[in-house]
């Protein structure tokens, strides 16, 4: 009975999740730096709906909870950027891992080498891919000093948030997400590709930044709607990551071009 | 002063030997998962990394080293401690397994839960049972260090304390053990005139009709999971492989272990439960439980085999003891701490 229950359930998040799925670009895909690129400068901006997120504030959740954040941090990795041509160049080693920390400023990441053009879409992994999970140590923002690494299930943890919310059902009444997993059912890693409304152009002589605005409250809202009385606390891999991770997958949009 | 800088300071210079290293694939045995790609041996890495293995600057107190639970007597295994004691004397609910031809381990711990030899030290310094040092933490230490400066300077160039040469160093110390001088290999190989006993050549016999399908040769396990039908300690209910798939299907299965060094390095089984390799035998005679996921291959019985056959396979089974390897000056204490 408990099985059937649950697998009612499982059927009902899995129809729930379905959002537009999005994969990798395809080859023929450049990875190579043009010695004569320009450069490009991504800004994430973390926000609550309309509000900036500043860490300690309190917020409302789509349930009505309220809560505060004073941790946000996930790997942003393997970015494509897609010509009006249909092209793609795919930056080399880019492996990001966005935390704005206590510090107000949005958090940048710094792209050179890309070759000339016009552009009209990103596309990027939210998490670490599977191959760097498995190759040993790694240096930058991959390094398990940045503390998004699980020793005792190793491999990264592709998003962590947490936060305080006095409906929590921990003694501390913390909040505490952490997702994980890059293999077969448990795999997290979701691909996000966001479309520019005006193009965006690259060039050795220009200095463009794209703005993309993250919204920590599409994290608990769609599709499943998170009640912090009971879903509190996810930090292993499995189904309750799964399922965090298929709100999460459009928690990023685009904002403004700045050319 | 200047007398005083001159002084050779004896902590950086290593008195054992660190000679001879390079990698090693003994003739018929499988190709190696850890090929220190990204990783070149050099001996200045290796020391780096057996000081860092031996040194206490690790554990929270300062008290504790990779070293203190794998000990190269017991072929790094933990003599005759069943649970692990870590800082503040803390008990871990598993057995610390020997330490030896860990490059062809597809994943370590007795669970597989990691997938790669250099980030293994990472666990053994966070866990709050053994060294409980966050890896932060651990780092900055070593950064304060002159020692570690000029170690590092040695091993890289230049005094700059990385995670990834400090794991990179102590995986190259690691996946340098090799144990493959037993006298089981020099039979094997036909070298200085070894030969078996009648009572190990039995015993050798048996343990291929019975043992070898899990604890497979040359390395001696096959790096499965396995159930071999334990009763489950209802205190600790350590579900194993399936702590980390969590698969119903992997429940209470661990990694078939080595049998390289066993009558080395008592306590056996994940718990270490068992404290002669007697017990062991008479395990899976008398006491395997059928139970969820008991390997096949023990139904319905276990393994029927008479008192004298058990201590052929003993006698054998000793056979697989490296004192070359235990001995080896090049895997010892450097004793500089
Ligand atoms: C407090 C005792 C203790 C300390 C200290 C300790 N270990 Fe261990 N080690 C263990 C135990 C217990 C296990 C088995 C753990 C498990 O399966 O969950 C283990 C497992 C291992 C394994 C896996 C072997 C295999 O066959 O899978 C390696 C490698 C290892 N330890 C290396 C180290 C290193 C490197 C350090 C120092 C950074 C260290 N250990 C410190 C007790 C210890
Ligand atoms: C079905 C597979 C299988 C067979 C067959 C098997 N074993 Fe094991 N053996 C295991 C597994 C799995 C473990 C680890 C169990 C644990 O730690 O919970 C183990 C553990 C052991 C250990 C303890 C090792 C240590 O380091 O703690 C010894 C000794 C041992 N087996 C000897 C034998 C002998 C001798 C035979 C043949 C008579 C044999 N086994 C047959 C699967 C098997």
């Amino acid at each position: 009975m408990k099985n059937i229950v649950f697998i009612i359930v499982s059927m009902l998040i899995f129809v729930a999740c379905k959002k537009d799925t999005v994969t990798e670009p395809t080859p023929p895909v450049n990875n190579t730096p043009a010695a004569t690129g320009g450069t490009l400068k991504i800004s994430f901006a973390n926000m609550v709906d309309s509000l900036p997120l500043v860490y300690g504030t309190f917020y409302k959740n789509a349930n009505g909870d309220t809560f505060n954040v004073n941790k946000f941090m996930y790997y942003v990795s393997n970015i494509t950027l897609t010509k009006t041509d249909e092209s793609v160049y795919k930056v080399p080693n880019s492996y990001h891992l966005i935390n704005r920390g206590n510090d107000l400023a949005n958090h940048i990441v710094n792209l050179s080498g890309i070759p000339e053009g016009t552009y009209k879409k990103i596309t990027y992994l939210i998490g670490v891919d599977s191959a760097r999970n498995v190759s040993g140590v790694q240096d930058g923002d991959l390094a398990p000093e940045k503390n998004m690494f699980w020793d005792w299930n190793t491999g990264y943890i592709m998003l962590k948030l947490e936060g305080y919310s006095p409906v929590s059902g921990t003694v501390d009444k913390s909040i505490q997400f952490h997702t994980g997993g890059f293999k077969g059912a448990n795999n997290v890693l979701r691909w996000v590709s966001i479309n520019f409304p005006t193009n965006l152009t690259i060039s050795a002589t220009k200095n463009p930044e794209l703005k993309l605005s993250t919204n920590v409250n599409e994290l608990f809202k769609n599709p499943n709607v998170y009640d912090f009385t009971q879903d509190y606390f996810i930090m292993s891999e499995g189904l309750r990551a799964n399922t965090f991770a298929n709100n999460y997958q459009d928690m990023t949009s685009f904002k403004e071009i700045v050319q | 002063m200047v007398f005083f800088s001159c002084k050779v300071d004896p902590k950086i210079n290593p008195i054992l030997p660190s000679d001879d290293l390079k990698e090693i694939i003994p003739p018929g045995w499988p190709e190696p998962v850890y090929r220190f790609n990204n990783n070149p041996i050099k001996e200045q890495v290796f020391v780096l990394g057996r000081a860092l293995f031996y040194d206490p600057i690790l554990s929270k107190d300062n008290t504790v080293s990779c070293g203190s639970c794998h000990q190269q007597f017991a072929a790094f295994a933990h003599a005759d401690h069943g649970f692990s004691h870590g800082v503040d004397d803390k008990l871990g609910t598993r057995n610390a397994p020997g330490m030896f031809n860990l490059n062809w381990h597809p994943a370590f711990m007795h669970d597989g839960g990691v997938n790669h030899i250099e980030v293994m030290p990472v666990a053994p310094i966070q866990n709050p049972v053994e060294m409980d040092l966050a890896f932060n933490d651990a780092l900055e230490k070593l950064k304060n260090s002159n020692r570690y400066k000029k170690l590092f300077a040695a091993a890289y160039g230049d005094e700059n304390v990385t995670s990834s040469r400090m794991l990179k160093a102590m995986a190259q110390f690691m996946g340098l053990m090799y144990s493959y001088n037993s006298r089981y290999d020099m039979f094997k190989r036909g070298e200085n005139g070894v030969t078996f006993t009648e009572q190990e050549q039995r015993g050798y016999q048996l343990f291929l009709a019975n043992c070898n399908s899990c604890h497979k040769e040359p390395l001696f396990t096959d790096f499965s999971y396995r159930n071999n039908g334990l009763t489950v300690n209802a205190l600790i209910n350590d579900s194993g492989r399936a702590h980390i798939t969590q698969l119903p299907e992997d429940k209470f299965k661990f990694k078939v272990p080595s049998l390289r060094n066993i009558a080395l390095s008592a306590p056996y089984m994940h718990d270490g439960r068992y404290a002669t390799l007697q017990q062991c035998l008479d395990h899976y005679t008398n006491n395997v439980v059928n139970m969820v996921n008991l390997d096949p291959l023990l139904l319905p019985n276990g393994i029927p085999m008479n008192a004298q056959q058990k201590s052929d396979i003993i006698e054998f089974l000793k056979t697989l003891n490296d004192y070359k390897f235990i001995g080896d000056k090049r895997f010892a204490d450097p004793g500089i701490n």
